[in-house]
C-alpha cells in the first residue's frame, strides 16, 4: 500500500529526506506545469521547481494538513514563480516556444506544420499575456486538469469565480489572438497577484 | 451579444466539465451562426484537446532537482547561520579596496560596531545561540511523551518565573549526549576527562577515564586526579588516581596530596603507594619522617617500618 503524504510530511519534518525525497517525486511535474506557466522554459521552469521545494521545506512543519498538500504545494509555485517574475522583470525568451512546439508537430504536412506552429505560437503567447492569477487557473484547469473546486481551494474563492475566470480567460485569450494577427498591438503587461 | 449572455453560462459549464448534453448540443447549434462563441469553444477545445501543451522535464531532470535541494537542506543544516550583521559585514568588505568610500563610512562602522557590540550583539547572542535554535527545534520535533524521553537534551534544575505579559522565564539546566572524535590535546578532551573523573558517574567509567587521563598531561586533568585521590569515597579510584599521577611530572601539588595520604589517611593501601611514589622523587628525608612522626593512623608502626627501609635503600 502506498504510503500517504500525511505520513511522509510527518516522517520528513522528523527529518527523513528520503520521505521528503519522495514527497518531492509524487509532486514534481505538477510543480514544474505550475512554474513552466511563469518561468517560460524548461532551464527557468526547473530551477522555480528547485526553490519551491526547498521553500516548501522550510514550511513543512507549519503545515496543519487542513488541506491537501497538493493544493499548498500549488500555493508555494504559484507564489515563487510570482517572485520570480519580479526578480527577472527584464527576462524575454526568444527560444521561448520552441520547446513547447518541438513535441507537437509530427506526422503532418510541411506547410501544416508551419500553419499549426503558428496557431500553437499565437494561443500560447496570448496564454503568457493573461494576468498570472487568469494563467494560474488556465494551467491548473487545463494542462493539470484539476477540478474547478480544488483550483477555489488553491485561489480561495468560490467555484462561480474559477468558471468565470476561466471564462474570462477564454475572451482574453481570444482577444490576444486577435490583436496579434490584425492589428500587431504590442502585448499586454503582466499584472502580479500573490496567494496568502 | 444580449443572445451571447445566455449561452455564456453553457460555456461556463463546459470549462467546468459540468454541461449536459442536450445543453451541449444547443452550444454546438449556436457557434454555427456565433463567431464570438465558436472562437470561444474553439479556444477551449484546443487547450482540453492537448494540441497545445507545456512540455514535461526528462526523469534526469526532476533527479537532478531533488538532488540538489537534498544537498542545499543538508548543507542549510550543518552550515553556521548567517546573522544579519555578518551579511552586512560581507556587503562593507566589496567597498574596502576604496578608501574614499571607506573613509566617512569608517567613522559611521566604528559607531555602529560599538552600538552592535556592547547592546545588540550580546542580546542576540543569548537569544539566538546555536544552542537556543538546536533546543527548539528538538522541542519542536518531539510530539509525544515516548520522544520526550527519548530526547536527547536532559533538562534539570529548572526554575520557571512569570515574566511581563504572555513572557514566560525559564532557567535550567542542559545535558546532552555527543558523540566525537578529536586530538588528544583538544581542549574539549581534556575538560570531558576531568570532569568524568570527578562526575558521578559508575566505577568504571571513571576508572576509564582516569586511565585515559594518564596520556593527556593537563593542569585540569591533574587537579581532578588529585581531588579524586584525596577524596573519593571508592579505594579504587583512589588507587587508580595515585597510579595516573605517577605519569606527571612531580610538582608541589602531587608532593603536598602524597603527604597528606601519607599522615593522616586510613588506607594502609595508599599510603604504602606514597611511600613508594615520594622515595622515587628522592624527597627530603626529613621531611618524609615529619609525615609519619605525628601521624596516628592505623597500622603506623608497619607503615613507619616500610618508610624506613625505603629510605634506606
Amino acid at each position: 500500500m502506498e504510503i500517504s503524504d500525511h505520513e511522509l510530511i510527518q516522517q520528513a519534518v522528523r527529518g527523513s529526506l528520503e520521505s521528503y525525497d519522495q514527497l518531492m517525486e509524487r509532486y514534481q511535474r505538477l510543480v514544474f506545469k505550475v512554474a513552466f506557466g511563469f518561468g517560460k522554459n524548461k532551464q527557468n521552469s526547473l530551477d522555480i521547481t528547485q526553490n519551491v521545494f526547498l521553500k516548501a521545506y522550510e514550511n513543512l512543519s507549519s503545515f496543519k494538513g487542513k488541506g491537501s498538500f497538493r493544493a499548498w504545494i500549488v500555493k508555494i509555485a504559484y507564489n515563487e514563480s510570482i517572485n520570480w517574475i519580479k526578480k527577472n522583470k527584464y527576462y524575454e525568451s526568444s527560444e521561448l516556444f520552441e520547446e513547447i512546439l518541438m513535441n507537437h508537430c509530427d506526422g503532418i504536412s510541411q506547410e501544416d506544420e508551419l500553419l499549426a506552429r503558428e496557431n500553437k505560437t499565437q494561443l500560447l503567447k496570448s496564454l503568457f499575456a493573461l494576468n498570472t492569477r487568469y494563467r494560474l487557473a488556465v494551467v491548473l484547469r487545463y494542462f493539470n486538469e484539476m477540478p474547478i473546486k480544488e483550483i477555489s481551494g488553491i485561489l480561495k474563492c468560490s467555484e462561480g469565480v474559477v468558471k468565470n475566470m476561466l471564462y474570462r480567460s477564454l475572451r482574453q485569450l481570444k482577444q490576444n489572438l486577435q490583436e496579434m494577427s490584425h492589428d500587431n498591438r504590442p502585448r499586454r503587461g503582466e499584472k502580479h497577484g500573490s496567494l496568502q | 451579444m444580449a443572445v451571447c449572455n445566455k449561452y455564456e453560462k453553457l460555456i461556463k459549464q463546459l470549462i467546468a466539465g459540468e454541461i449536459r448534453h442536450e445543453d451541449e448540443q444547443a452550444l454546438l447549434k449556436h457557434i454555427e451562426a456565433c463567431q464570438h462563441c465558436r472562437q470561444l469553444v474553439e479556444a477551449h477545445r484546443q487547450l482540453t484537446a492537448k494540441d497545445v501543451n507545456l512540455p514535461d522535464a526528462a526523469p534526469e531532470d526532476f533527479t537532478k532537482v531533488r538532488q540538489n535541494v537534498i544537498r542545499a537542506i543538508r548543507n542549510k543544516e550543518t552550515a553556521p547561520k548567517i546573522t544579519w550583521y555578518h551579511a552586512i559585514a560581507d556587503y562593507m568588505s566589496s567597498y574596502i579596496a576604496r578608501p574614499a568610500v571607506m573613509a566617512p563610512l569608517a567613522a559611521v562602522l566604528f559607531l555602529t560596531g560599538y552600538f552592535f557590540h556592547s547592546i545588540i550583539l550580546p542580546s542576540a547572542r543569548q537569544t539566538d545561540s546555536n544552542l537556543i535554535q538546536q533546543l527548539k527545534y528538538t522541542a519542536q520535533q518531539n510530539t509525544d511523551l515516548q520522544q520526550v524521553e527519548n530526547s536527547p537534551y536532559i533538562f534539570s534544575d529548572v526554575r520557571i518565573k512569570d515574566a511581563n505579559g504572555d513572557l514566560i522565564a525559564l532557567g535550567f539546566n542542559v545535558s546532552t549526549h555527543l558523540e566525537l572524535v578529536r586530538p588528544k590535546t583538544d581542549p574539549l578532551v581534556k575538560e570531558v576527562i576531568a570532569q568524568a573523573v570527578l562526575n558521578p558517574a559508575s566505577l568504571g567509567d571513571r576508572l576509564k577515564a582516569i586511565s585515559y587521563s594518564e596520556e593527556i598531561i593537563d593542569p585540569k586533568v591533574k587537579e581532578a586526579l588529585i581531588f579524586a585521590l584525596l577524596n573519593d569515597d571508592n579505594l579504587a579510584i583512589r588507587i587508580k588516581a595515585i597510579t595516573s599521577l605517577a605519569k606527571y611530572p612531580f610538582d608541589t601539588k602531587i608532593q603536598d596530596a602524597l603527604l597528606k595520604i601519607l599522615k593522616e589517611d586510613q588506607s594502609v593501601q595508599l599510603r604504602l603507594l606514597a611511600i613508594d611514589f615520594l622515595t622515587n622523587q628522592k624527597l627530603n628525608k626529613q621531611t618524609l619522617e615529619d609525615a609519619i612522626k605525628n601521624s596516628n593512623g592505623s597500622q603506623d608502626a608497619f607503615i613507619r617500618n616500610k618508610l624506613y627501609q625505603q629510605i634506606r635503600n
